[in-house]
């Protein structure tokens, strides 16, 4: 062997490895393809705490026999729920369609002035609490109510959901197509009917079923509202009546209904990938310019802005001014804000460590019954939080005889099990950052799998970890309907107290935990927004 | 000395069989390329070597230590090697110092050394004074030599290169696989590198294995790969070739392009006609084969010398031509500069395959027009059964 000064062979060097080292004992060796039996095993165990709700409600329905739960289920009662649900679900998720199609093709393709700071206040009141959009109008003017209530309250709170995949999606699209059309003799409404809305087309239906979702969970804005549903009757039977059979029945034709919108989220997005020529990835379309109809295109987004940020926001400040103080007693705003903040520190690390497996075992050691492990966790999407807090109750009054329900740990687990989904695509798009073959290099490099993971893995994911950390605790901070049901006594977090100060008309008490909330929630969901890329600044968007 | 010994190798995935029993020698100090298409388990060869993968079945040896084998399973960090993989896998969250000196231990080599490490290395790949830019401030060429540097830092038994110049342009790739190639010789690393690439292979490396059916199909010097493959499609495989039909007697071939001597044949070596001949079960002579002409051994004249031979069907496509060549007109032309490949459809067979000739680029020839060709010898060829 020659030698050369530079890569001198003949120093052996301190750094002499074990492989000479007379005795060393190899690793002990399986001969058949090495599994990583630990990982699976978490992940199996999680994905069984995660389908924990689903079980406990059919082993409530099946214990109750068919014949009660027929008789829970139809009745007058459900049918008028089921009415109520659907249309209000279908009314709202078509107005948030056509609402944020249109504000995305607004701000997005055309010249409308202030196109960068609509970008941005366009998706704010997806931060702000349903129920505190809810709150805000409710609380101002009567007629917000019933179904027209419930209608313009929830078109308010969720038609970013819209906005969001649709403003992406007509950003990435390849304007080529359309010059394509047009040069093809197409017109300007029939290019942008077939060209435009059809490359975004996934991405509206994505978004309005999203949208759907959201309207099959919602509690507390219906409830101001007074618009009856499943899911607040279901609260009702829970907290009111203490019917558990009766609230399980109902929950079994909610998520039979969640299972449907999900279902149908899932085939939309499997189908109709949009398509662009890598050349032209880096061009963007010239904007539509708006000429006369500028004025009403920047008064629609003033309109837009004004409703669902500007009252809300205001409402809460006109109350927190001029709302008389009642003698109503609650727990001070820094108590709720430390519980709150202390729940959602440890449901934030539960989900995130709960995600870590699952996400691993996804990213790096793809297989068929493992994909399936990891896509079965996407369930818990099906299943509301009002569910969750229901099967849980059920499960400590069934099995643990009352012990620990209402507890914190309690109310930890539903709060990690409602927001898993959320970590899981948090986590994994943080071990996108760190391939493998990183890894594989350090190790090589004479690294065992400790000194890899601390110095290589946890380096690269580090920063989107704690990502899906705050995901997770920013959507506690705002939780209502599980937090209601399961959270123990004598304690209250700033949604619960919020909720106990609104329920009693105590406005001015209540107001400052509005706001407190909406500054809590909104300014980091922006600066998450900005971490994950502005095409993804929503987090539910991202399941 | 045998650096790298793997025999027996088997991999499955599942129900798909990727390498049987495969062996392969690498000697000290030199730079074999594993040679394959891709999907062909090159990969997975190199990932079973590095330690990433589990053999099923066989042996790994690495230096003198068993690496692999029957209950004995050495992890990657305990190895060894010098991984260089395809696209760098530079740390991005590091320096280009703290990437090479990655796998030296601060304890161990302490800092002075380490440092010094550091500068020789990457002033041999021709990077000094880059050592705090990041990676993604290098450019795809710099990237594979801190990858390089990274990787012989800790003193490899063995550096393993997966296809490291497949992500840099054409212009970039031929000079970092010069530098590569000198580097590994100067230092004297056992070197392994997988490609898909028949020049690079044939360039690059003293020893090209061939990989073929999860096992090495040829394992050999570039010229001998080139110059005797072992069969025919081994000789499609590594370079352009004309297979031709001809009747083999002794140690010469009857073809379309004349009567040619064959490699080996009459030094009663071990090549492939030689072998068949002797253990021929038709007598020495006359046996149908399959004849290797490298386009490069095809001479090209233009137009038609002497009469020219008639086109009949007393002759035959595999009709013995006559010493004043084969007849054809040009099907296609295709210009190099330094050279041009031409090929000619012989008027003798018109439906049969075209014959592949590289001729020097001066000559000014036009499809369609007629021209003589002339085949010198020797050539390879291998009988065929019932052919």
């Amino acid at each position: 062997m020659t030698s050369s000064p530079v890569l001198d062979r003949s120093d052996p060097g301190p750094g002499e490895p074990g492989l000479h080292r007379p005795g060393y004992v190899a690793e002990k060796k399986n001969r058949r393809a090495r599994r990583p039996r630990a990982l699976i095993a978490s992940a199996v165990l999680i994905a069984a705490v995660l389908a924990l709700p689903l079980i406990f409600l059919l082993i409530e329905a099946s214990g109750s026999g068919a014949a009660a739960d027929a008789r829970l289920i139809f009745r007058p009662l459900t049918a008028e729920l089921l009415w109520n649900t659907v249309r209000l679900t279908v009314v709202v998720t078509a107005l948030c369609g056509v609402i944020g199609t249109a504000a995305a093709w607004t701000v997005e393709r055309t010249n409308v002035p202030g196109r960068k700071i609509w970008a941005v206040l366009v998706v704010v009141p997806l931060a702000i609490p349903d129920f505190v959009v809810s709150f805000g109008w409710a609380s101002l003017w009567t007629w917000i109510h019933g179904f027209r209530g419930a209608v313009i309250v929830m078109t308010l709170a969720v038609y970013p959901l819209v906005y969001l995949p649709v403003a992406a999606s007509l950003r990435g699209t390849d304007p080529g197509q359309e010059e394509v059309a047009r040069s093809l003799g197409s017109s300007r409404v029939r290019t942008f009917v077939r060209i435009t809305l059809g490359q975004a087309r996934g991405a509206i239906l994505g978004g309005c079923l999203l949208v759907a979702m959201v309207m099959l969970a919602e509690y507390g804005a219906f409830e101001i509202v007074g618009y009856q549903t499943f899911t607040t009757e279901i609260f009702t039977e829970i907290n009111v009546a203490f019917s558990l059979p009766a609230a399980c029945a109902l929950a079994l034709v909610l998520v039979l209904l969640s299972l449907i919108v999900l279902g149908a989220e899932g085939r939309l997005r499997g189908r109709g990938r949009v398509s662009r020529s890598g050349a032209l990835a880096q061009r963007v379309s010239a904007p539509y310019r708006l000429g006369k109809g500028k004025i009403p295109a920047l008064a629609g987004l003033v309109a837009l802005t004004g409703l669902s940020l500007g009252v809300p926001v205001g409402s809460a400040i006109y109350w927190m001014t001029s709302g008389g103080h009642d003698s109503l007693t609650g727990v001070s705003m820094p108590s709720a804000a430390l519980t709150t903040a202390l729940y959602g520190l440890l449901s934030g690390g539960l989900a995130t460590l709960m995600a870590l497996p699952v996400a691993v075992l996804a990213v790096r050691h793809p297989g068929r019954a493992r994909h399936f492990l990891e896509r079965s966790t996407y369930l818990v999407l099906a299943v509301p939080g009002v569910v969750i807090a229901l099967a849980l109750s059920y499960f400590t009054e069934h099995y643990l005889g009352g012990f620990g329900y209402q507890t914190a740990p309690l109310l930890i687990l539903a709060y990690a099990i409602m927001f898993f989904p959320l970590a899981l695509v948090g986590v994994k798009a943080s071990l996108a950052r760190a391939p493998v073959s990183l890894d594989e290099v350090a190790r090589s490099l004479g690294q065992p799998r400790l000194a890899v993971l601390l110095r290589v893995t946890l380096r690269l994911t580090g920063p989107g970890l704690v990502a899906a950390f705050c995901l997770v605790f920013l959507s506690v901070i705002t939780e209502l309907t599980a937090t209601l049901i399961l959270i123990p006594t004598g304690v209250q977090t700033l949604a619960s107290q919020f909720w106990v100060y609104e329920t009693n008309l105590s406005y001015g008490q209540a107001a400052p935990f509005a706001l407190v909330m909406i500054a809590v929630a909104a300014i980091p969901s922006w600066v998450l927004g900005r971490f994950f890329d502005r095409g993804v600044a929503d987090p539910r968007m991202m399941t | 000395m045998t650096q790298l010994a793997v025999a027996g190798l088997d991999k499955r995935f599942g129900a798909h069989q990727v390498l049987t029993g495969l062996d392969l020698d690498v000697p000290a100090g030199s730079l074999t390329a594993i040679l394959g298409p891709s999907g062909s388990g090159k990969t997975t060869l190199l990932r079973v070597l590095a330690g990433f993968e589990h053999a099923d079945a066989g042996t790994v040896r690495i230096g003198s230590a068993l690496a692999d084998g029957p209950g004995v399973f050495l992890p990657p960090e305990r190895r060894r090697i010098g991984y260089v993989p395809q696209e760098g896998s530079l740390f991005p969250h590091l320096t280009v110092a703290a990437n090479v000196t990655f796998g030296l231990s601060r304890r161990k080599w302490g800092r002075d050394r380490r440092a010094r490490r550091c500068a020789d290395l990457l002033e041999a790949v021709g990077l000094g004074g880059l050592d705090k830019r990041y990676p993604h401030q290098l450019s795809g060429g710099q990237q594979q030599r801190v990858a390089l540097a990274r990787a012989l830092a800790i003193e490899p038994e063995v550096v393993l290169l997966d296809e490291p110049f497949a992500s840099l342009d054409a212009n970039l790739r031929a000079s970092v696989r010069a530098d590569v190639q000198q580097l590994l010789k100067e230092s004297g690393t056992t070197s392994v590198l997988v490609t898909h690439d028949q020049d690079e292979a044939l360039s690059t490396a003293d020893r090209v294995a061939v990989l073929r059916d999860g096992a090495i199909a040829q394992c050999d010097a570039p010229q001998e790969l080139y110059s005797r493959p072992v069969d025919a499609d081994m000789a499609r495989f590594i370079g352009e070739a004309n297979l031709i039909p001809g009747i083999l007697n002794g140690s010469s071939v009857q073809t379309l392009l004349g009567v040619l001597a064959v490699t080996g044949a009459d030094a009663g070596g071990d090549g492939p006609a030689a072998g068949a001949a002797r253990n021929g079960s038709e007598g020495p002579g006359h046996r149908p084969a399959m004849v290797l002409i490298r386009p490069e051994q095809v001479e090209l004249v233009p137009g038609v010398l002497g009469a020219g031979p008639a086109v009949s069907a007393e002759t035959g496509p595999a009709g013995p031509a006559s010493s004043t060549g084969l007849t054809g007109r040009i099907t296609g032309y295709g210009y190099h500069g330094h050279d041009a490949v031409v090929t000619v459809q012989p008027e003798q067979d018109p439906q049969g395959p075209p014959v592949t000739v590289r001729t020097l680029g001066g000559q000014a020839l036009s499809p369609g027009s007629r021209v003589t060709l002339r085949a010198h010898g020797p050539v390879i060829a291998w009988p065929q059964r019932g052919g």
